[in-house]
């Protein structure tokens, strides 16, 4: 990776949208990954933070792509069972297996699997947007499903098999 | 214009189904032809990547594939689905071993690609513009709008950038096309936390407060959107923020269904109805009854 011309500078913090709630803020991730200090990065609740908005990366005066990296790292971070951020995980697993199964997102499911494991407040939002249409009753699929899956069956197996 | 295949992505498919509706209908009215990319796939939005870089490549690639069977532009509405549909081109184009691998799996070679273009841009070129002036029924005169765009263009990469990442105008010269007064405000492009809404809505809640609060203080009436998390955040999660008795409200607009109100249509047609802050207040200084 690319880290080495890091100079600190700490715009990509400044410009992170979401480093008010980071435990290790986006420059300090670059700086532990130049000590080669993995470890503690993959371990963060900040890599799952991270919104994958880019600010950081197209202000970084080195061209450092530190979202970039941060969506690789998190290939490495997943099964972690140190890793603090188990919603975010779990969501993006959910969000997973819906396009696996339905070639589409069916967001009915993902809402509720998500607010489940939750088990708390976010649950009032649901009836208003029922209300207004904002949830459908059956999933939006697509036909070649099959074939999509068999995309999701080549990464599983690269990651050691581990479904989600 | 030529035909253009249409990738709704899966938002616009249920909570963006106003934005669906409200875009068609303006596509419709200007005389743009368009045809649904034929049995198109999720993007795999920020998820995909998670597990594997190729898999992110080859589930907007395949679109991209179906696309060009209808058409050699395909249209994005949806911020995230532009972002993973230009993403997954220029990996094509400039990475020779994702190109290998991703044809391989796809059991084809990759011809040449369609172009890809968001809603916002299609809707905003001069020559649309014009069109739009043309068959406009009604001015947006009075409103004061701020445009909002997100991290539109943090995201894409670089070739994709349609307007100015840092001060972008494109929504700016859409509002004052249709009469109204954008506002320079500088929150244009503060990202609103959209993908945290689910599992860490403390953050994104914090996103969203700020963000309303400084279009309030530059008197906004609303706030015009072109994707369908930051519309589906910004809007949903100020009816949350009533409930800690804050009394800050704004609506929300997604920028074809003010194109849709200047051209005349039933701000029900538009599906006006289905956002949680009612945009009564704002289109009633429009001089808009409903
Ligand atoms: S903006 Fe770039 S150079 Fe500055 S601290 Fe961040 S990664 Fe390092
Ligand atoms: S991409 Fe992630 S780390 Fe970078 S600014 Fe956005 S939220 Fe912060």
């Amino acid at each position: 990776m690319e880290v080495a011309s890091c100079g600190q500078c700490g715009k990509c913090s400044a410009s992170c949208p979401v480093s008010f709630a980071m435990d290790i803020l986006p420059h300090q991730i670059v700086h532990l990954l130049q000590l080669e200090a993995q470890q503690a990065v993959v371990t963060s609740e900040s890599l799952w933070l991270c919104i994958q908005c880019g600010s950081c990366s197209s202000t970084c005066p080195h061209g450092i792509d530190l979202a970039g990296m941060i969506q690789e790292l998190r290939t490495v971070a997943q099964y972690r069972p140190e890793v603090k951020a188990g919603d975010q995980i779990r969501f993006h697993q959910s969000f997973l297996r819906s396009i696996e199964h339905n070639g589409r997102v069916y967001d009915t499911a993902l809402l509720v699997r998500t607010l489940r494991a939750q088990g708390k407040k976010n649950w009032k939002l649901v009836w208003p947007a029922f209300a207004r249409g904002k949830i459908r009753i059956w999933p939006s699929r697509a036909e070649s499903r099959l074939e999509i899956k068999g995309y999701f069956k080549r990464a599983w197996l690269k990651l050691g098999g581990k479904h989600a | 214009m030529p035909k253009i295949a249409y990738y709704p992505g899966c938002s616009l498919h249920s909570t963006a189904g106003e934005y669906n509706q409200s875009l068609l209908l303006v596509l419709e009215r200007l005389g743009i032809g368009y045809e649904e990319v034929p049995d198109w796939n999720c993007c795999g939005a920020d998820s995909a990547g998670t597990v594997d870089s190729q898999l992110a490549v080859t589930l907007a690639v395949r679109n991209l594939v179906q696309a060009k069977r209808v058409s050699d532009i395909v249209l994005a509405p949806c911020v995230h689905c532009y972002e993973r549909l230009t993403k997954g081109k220029e990996q094509i184009e400039n990475n020779p071993h994702m190109r290998q691998n991703v044809a391989a799996e796809m059991g084809q070679e990759l011809e040449e690609l369609p172009s890809v273009e968001h809603a916002l841009e299609l809707l905003t070129t001069p020559d649309v513009l014009d069109k739009i002036q043309h068959y406009a029924k009604k001015s947006l005169s009075g409103l004061k709008v701020a445009s909002y765009y997100g991290c539109l263009f943090a995201k894409t990469p670089k070739p994709f950038h349609f307007d100015e990442p840092d001060n972008p105008e494109t929504l700016d010269r859409l509002i004052q096309t249709l009469g109204g007064e954008a506002l320079s405000w500088p929150y244009k492009t503060e990202c609103c936390g959209g993908n945290l809404s689910l599992t860490r809505a403390d953050v994104a809640e914090k996103r969203v407060g700020r963000i309303v609060s400084v279009a309030l203080e530059w008197e906004a009436d609303c706030l015009v959107v072109a994707c369908p998390l930051c519309h589906a955040n910004l809007d949903l999660r100020q009816m949350q923020l009533w409930d800690k008795k804050t009394e800050n409200r704004i609506p929300i607009f997604y920028f074809s269904q003010l194109i849709g109100l200047a051209l005349g249509f039933d701000p029900e047609i538009l599906g006006l109805r289905k956002h949680f802050v009612s945009p009564g207040s704002a289109l009633a200084i429009a001089g808009i009854h409903f």
